[in-house]
């Protein structure tokens, strides 16, 4: 009895001074502020690769990574409409926050569509260029921008600075459910 | 963390079962295998059940705190009581405090914890922590101490007389021994001896089953009667929780069917004391308790009918074979523990083919004709 | 706890096998047993008690406002054919189809048409494709409104001819079905006039099954008008050549299977016993379990096919509808009237009386709802469906449509209350209660974990597209997990493709981007640099500063000289705007190669 108690103390206390000295060590070798700065760093990356990535703007920060520097720093998860319910979900899980709905002010969570120039009508201003957070727009002074639609993310922001309106944002063709079987199961 | 916002979509019918429901319900399936162990085999259950119970609610709290999620939502499901239910029925009663201490530290931690808390375990709590306890501590864990059988008499172990009760707390707490009334009775390792099979196994003289089988009744506090009236116990349980859908016919029925079968093929009259007989596999080992309560936990168990029966037959088999050719002391727990990890793989392996899918076989015949 | 699994036992096994040996009618067909299926309770009594009121009637007025969104099918929006300020009489067309796929609008009740642009609030955050319905309302999406005037005034002089069905041929028949603008009525709106161009069908199901709880529209409708209904079946197997019609009706309603039992004897008497077997029009009875009126499901268990994933089932040659639908198709065919109303339940414990209504399409909820006397105390929601699919109305306004069938103001008493916090559920624990009731035989928790750990590949494999969303396993889940929630955001997330593969390569073009644009202003502030300088040198060699030069060089408008400053003064000033932009290159280059860095 008395020698089983004594084994289990003797081994208890090599755990946890090994633990204790390992500790010690990490402090002195200063692994600690580089390791601060390194899980800041993939925390960020973590919470940006949870976005959507349609670098819209809606949430008040220049896009999808300075949300993301944000809501490292505390910013609320609930303001990325893109996003919607899911994406607040799933960054409430990888911070182990509580779900919150959207915050509606920053916009509705809608399906996602695509700008689409009126050609005819494009006086070549290269306004909507310049407001392109992903460079989906070509174009040249005076000449006839276009969208590739391969690069946008239907983000909104080339509709507002366009001087004659003539950005239509469109849905995107729904697809039929054996349609998208296959795409997926062909990636 | 699994919060939901706002449940805005269907279904929005109320659930029908609960966790808590569940394990509650088995709980109540082992209330009369708990009163016919007391009844048997004296209070010392009670004291296993109560250390255990009491420790792995103080244990599932402290981990629930230290993996920062909220404790009493998590105790609320009741499973660790299940478990601290199911370890107790494996403890020898009259055994040491550690034991049942140590028993429901190893199934709290190593049993369901280490991998991610309930219906995340590859193993059973309880037998994981039965078979490591049966490792750790073969002395105390095979010393079982037989009420009214041999020179055992002088100390009937009644859990209805306070003399009794006390000498079951004696047994468990050694130190209360200083403090006897009248002298300890007994000398704990003299009368160890186990389950009839161990008997058999170690052709140890089978005297008391001998001499009890000529003409016993049912409830004279006797070694073999205990086993069988607690067999009996375990599958009025274990019919209960079928008639109440928590567990479904499969495992169960295929592992009993297993054992019986194999029991009947080896069997010859006479040779009791090395194949036994199908009545004694059946009835006088842990089998059913195993079949019933152990191997459907659903956690480790696979999904499907097929590999519920797959399942079950492998358990079957496992325990058969363990207990006549293997040799440790215990095959139950054991043979449930090695199925156990075979599960994940069994559930791959015989997943359902939703409607309007091509069969398994024809699947398998494609994936054959292309690589021919 | 049990009772939804004993009843379920006894309703599922028990009562076919012994009504198949007392011989009782309907009951004599082979069943196929539908896997899984549960069977709550089923609170159909509720609304059963009255006859269906009729919407312009004494009771039930008509609504001030008529709302019809241009989407209430599957398939592309209706195209407008009137404009703001029209006058429109009743069942004229207002939304024409587009294409041959689309499905046309008609007004239900006369009035000036006051907006076309109304927006409905966004309702439903997962949106489906197999529920367009759904996703209509989750855009603001246009929705015409009409001012009803009262009168319910139809056009003069259109009158419709009635002729005999009999003698019109099915291509007629079946323009005059998409005239009429019916899409299915049972809930997918999947426009009828497509499903009864398919060929080669030889079994027309006509679903009668209505198995979710609460709602009775079809069984209130087969009760008072089975003689339209069987009428509207024979019409559809006419268009589609059915060699036979079978209606299915869930056991359990009794009234219903008499009516219909008694018109089909009847049209039996009448035809020559010679041509008696050649109708080919019977009466199945089907166990009384939740999901039997999902179409698969119905086609499983009356004739045992198993239609392939993806597939539709006239592809098998069975053809299925409701018998909402087949009574539309015989007010079309015969009378001449467009689909303009539909029977709903109005229905729940939060209600003073719970009733079948047949409504205007577009008559929104709260009006409905003020007629039946809504309790507010005791409302938990307001569904639109039965409490197993149906959605839920956050908005009053919302209309009803051509596939709504029922109203649930849901008290305590019949659904889960509405959790205003997020609230945790209990991880999984594999009890696998969810693959035994599952209708498809999928696997429930796989299907849980892939869907929840974002599996895509995993989720497909395991036939997340084959589920039908019943809910079944979620009500049985003891750890009340969200599974069709899960489900449904693994579905949307497949099918718009927002997977990771898109998002990390706009986050490439984003970061591009932002690269070209630090370098741009790195640039800009070397140029501006250079022009500093070249300025400098001029002062130094005694070059006059002509205004010309001046306007050319964008400097600052700090350097910009005046008259009164010396050319010392002015060389100062310089000087002091090369250290600034000097500084604020370094600074952006170092930032620059910060975030270089940082990436690295």
């Amino acid at each position: 009895m008395i020698s089983m108690l004594a084994a289990v103390l003797v081994l208890a206390a090599l755990v946890f001074g090994f633990a204790w000295l390992m500790l010690r060590a990490e402090r002195l070798l200063g692994a600690d502020e580089l390791h601060n700065a390194k899980a800041t760093v993939t925390l960020i990356n973590s919470i940006n690769n949870l976005l959507p990535q349609t670098q819209c703007g809606q949430c008040g920060f220049p896009g999808c990574r300075p949300y993301a520097e944000a809501i490292s720093r505390g910013e609320n998860i609930n303001r990325c409409p893109p996003g919607g319910a899911h994406t607040i979900k799933r960054i409430a899980a990888l911070l182990d926050l509580p779900v919150v709905p959207l915050d509606t002010s920053h916009g509705w969570h809608l399906p996602k569509r695509i700008a689409s120039i009126r050609e005819h009508e494009c006086i070549g201003c290269t306004k909507c260029i310049q407001a392109c957070p992903v460079d989906a727009i070509v174009g040249a002074p005076k000449r006839m921008h276009t969208v590739i639609v391969a690069d946008c993310t239907g983000c909104d922001l080339c509709v507002d600075p366009c001087p004659v309106d003539c950005i239509d944002m469109l849905p995107l063709p729904i697809m039929s459910a054996h349609a998208s079987v296959t795409v997926v199961v062909q990636k | 963390m699994n919060n939901v916002s706002h449940k805005v979509s269907s279904p929005f019918l109320k659930p029908v079962y609960s966790v808590p429901g569940v394990m509650a319900t088995v709980l109540l399936a082992l209330l009369p295998a708990a009163v016919c162990y007391t009844w048997f085999f004296g209070a010392g259950f009670l004291i296993n059940l109560l250390i255990t119970s009491t420790l792995g609610l103080l244990l599932e709290a402290l981990v629930m705190r230290a993996r920062g999620k909220p404790v009493f939502f998590y105790l609320g499901d009741l499973s660790i009581l299940v478990t601290a239910a199911l370890l107790s029925f494996a403890l020898p009663p009259g055994s040491p405090w550690w034991i049942a201490t140590s028993g429901i530290f190893i199934a709290c931690f190593f049993g369901k914890h280490v991998f991610g808390g309930l219906g995340h375990n590859v193993f059973n709590p309880a037998a994981l922590a039965y078979v490591s306890l049966l490792i750790l501590f073969p002395l105390q864990m095979t010393g079982w101490y037989l009420p009214g059988s041999g020179s055992y008499a002088e100390a009937p172990i009644d859990p209805l007389s306070a003399y009794g009760i006390y000498t079951s707390l004696q047994l468990s707490f050694p130190w209360l021994r200083d403090f006897a009334l009248t002298p300890f009775p007994v000398r704990p390792d003299g009368f160890a001896t186990a389950t009839p099979l161990i008997e058999y196994k170690f052709a140890a003289p089978a005297r008391i089953l001998m001499a009890e089988s000529d003409g016993f009744t049912l409830w004279e506090r006797g070694a073999r009667t205990g086993w069988e009236m607690l067999s009996v116990s375990f599958t009025l349980g274990g019919l209960f929780l079928l008639w109440r859908g928590i567990i479904s016919w499969h495992i169960p029925f295929t592992v009993v069917a297993v054992v019986f079968v194999l029991s009947s093929l080896f069997y010859q009259p006479g040779q009791e004391a090395i194949f036994g007989s199908p009545w004694l596999h059946l009835f006088s080992t842990s089998t059913l308790i195993g079949a019933f309560f152990i191997a459907t936990d659903p956690a480790s168990s696979p999904s499907s009918a097929l590999g519920k029966v797959i399942y079950g037959a492998l358990i079957g088999i496992a325990m058969y074979s363990i207990r006549i050719w293997g040799s440790y002391l215990d095959s139950v727990a054991l043979a449930i523990l090695a199925v156990n990890m075979c599960s994940p793989l069994i559930d791959q392996l015989t997943a359902r083919t939703p409607l309007g899918h091509p069969s398994r076989f024809k699947r398998w015949l494609s994936a054959w004709k292309k690589t021919a | 706890m049990t009772h939804l699994r004993r009843s379920f036992f006894i309703t599922k096994y028990l009562k076919p096998w012994v009504l198949r040996l007392t011989g009782k009618a309907g009951w004599a067909t082979t069943l196929h047993a539908l896997p899984g299926g549960i069977a709550p309770a089923s609170h159909k009594a509720l609304s059963l008690q009255q006859k269906i009121i009729r919407m312009p009637s004494g009771e039930l007025g008509l609504p001030a406002q008529l709302i019809l969104p241009l989407r209430q099918h599957l398939g592309p929006d209706s195209a407008l054919v009137v404009s703001v300020g029209d006058y429109v009489y009743k069942n004229q067309l207002i939304a024409a189809a587009n294409g041959e796929k689309g499905v046309g609008l008609h007004a239900p009740s006369s009035g000036y048409i006051s907006s076309i642009n109304y927006a409905l609030l966004p309702m439903n955050e997962a949106h489906d494709p197999e529920r367009s319905w759904q996703q209509a309302l989750n855009r603001h999406q246009t929705a015409i409104v009409i001012d009803t005037d009262g009168k319910h005034a139809v056009q003069p002089g259109l009158l419709a001819a009635n002729c005999d069905w009999r003698v019109r041929s099915p291509d007629e028949l079946r323009q005059a079905v998409f005239d009429a603008g019916i899409c299915g009525m049972g809930g997918a709106g999947f426009p009828t006039a497509i499903k009864l161009g398919a060929s080669a069908i030889k079994t027309l199901i006509i679903n009668g099954a209505e198995c979710e709880p609460f709602i009775t529209a079809d069984e209130a409708l087969m009760r008072e008008h089975a003689a339209e209904v069987i009428e509207g079946a024979l019409i559809i197997q006419r268009i589609c050549g059915a060699q036979s019609c079978v209606i299915g009706i869930e056991a359990d309603k009794y009234q219903a299977i008499d009516a219909i039992q008694g018109v089909i004897n009847q049209i039996m008497s009448e035809l020559q016993p010679a041509n008696a077997g050649q109708a080919g029009l019977s009466l199945t009875l089907i166990p009384p379990i939740y999901p039997s009126g999902g179409e698969k499901q119905l086609i499983r268990i009356m004739t045992g096919i198993q239609v392939a994933s993806g597939k539709r089932p006239v592809e098998v040659g069975v053809l299925c509808h409701s018998v909402a639908t087949a009574r539309a198709v015989y007010k079309a065919v015969s009378a001449g009237e467009p689909l303009t109303s539909r029977i709903t339940t109005l229905t729940g414990h939060a209600l003073k009386t719970a009733v079948n209504v047949e409504v205007m399409i577009g008559t929104p909820v709260s009006h409905l709802l003020d007629f039946a006397g809504v309790q507010h105390a005791q409302l938990q929601r307001v569904l639109v469906g039965g409490p197993l699919m149906g959605y839920e109305a956050s908005d009053l306004d919302t209309p009803v449509l051509k596939t709504s069938n029922c109203l649930l103001a849901g008290s305590e008493l019949d659904i889960a209350p509405a959790v205003t916090q997020s609230k945790p559920h209990r991880d999984c624990i594999r009890c696998d209660f969810c693959a035994t009731v599952c209708p498809v035989k999928l696997q429930p928790q796989t299907l849980y974990f892939a869907a929840r750990h974002q599996h895509h590949d995993a989720s497909v494999e395991n036939g997340l597209f084959d589920c039908i969303e019943c809910g079944a396993c979620a009500v049985v889940c003891p750890s009340h997990i969200p599974l069709v929630n899960y489900y449904r955001e693994e579905k949307a997330v497949i099918r718009t493709g927002n997977d990771t593969a898109q998002q990390a390569y706009w986050q490439s073009l984003f970061e591009k981007h932002q690269q070209r644009l630090s370098v741009n202003a790195i640039d800009q502030q070397q140029r501006k640099l250079d022009k500093l300088q070249h300025k400098l040198e001029a002062i130094a060699v005694g070059e006059p500063l002509t205004k010309t030069a001046l306007t050319k060089t964008p400097v600052p408008p700090v350097v910009a000289p005046t008259a009164s400053k010396s050319t010392e003064q002015i060389k100062q000033e310089i000087e002091a705007a090369v250290a600034r932009t000097r500084a604020k290159k370094a600074e952006l280059q170092k930032k620059n190669d910060a975030t270089q860095d940082a990436d690295k």
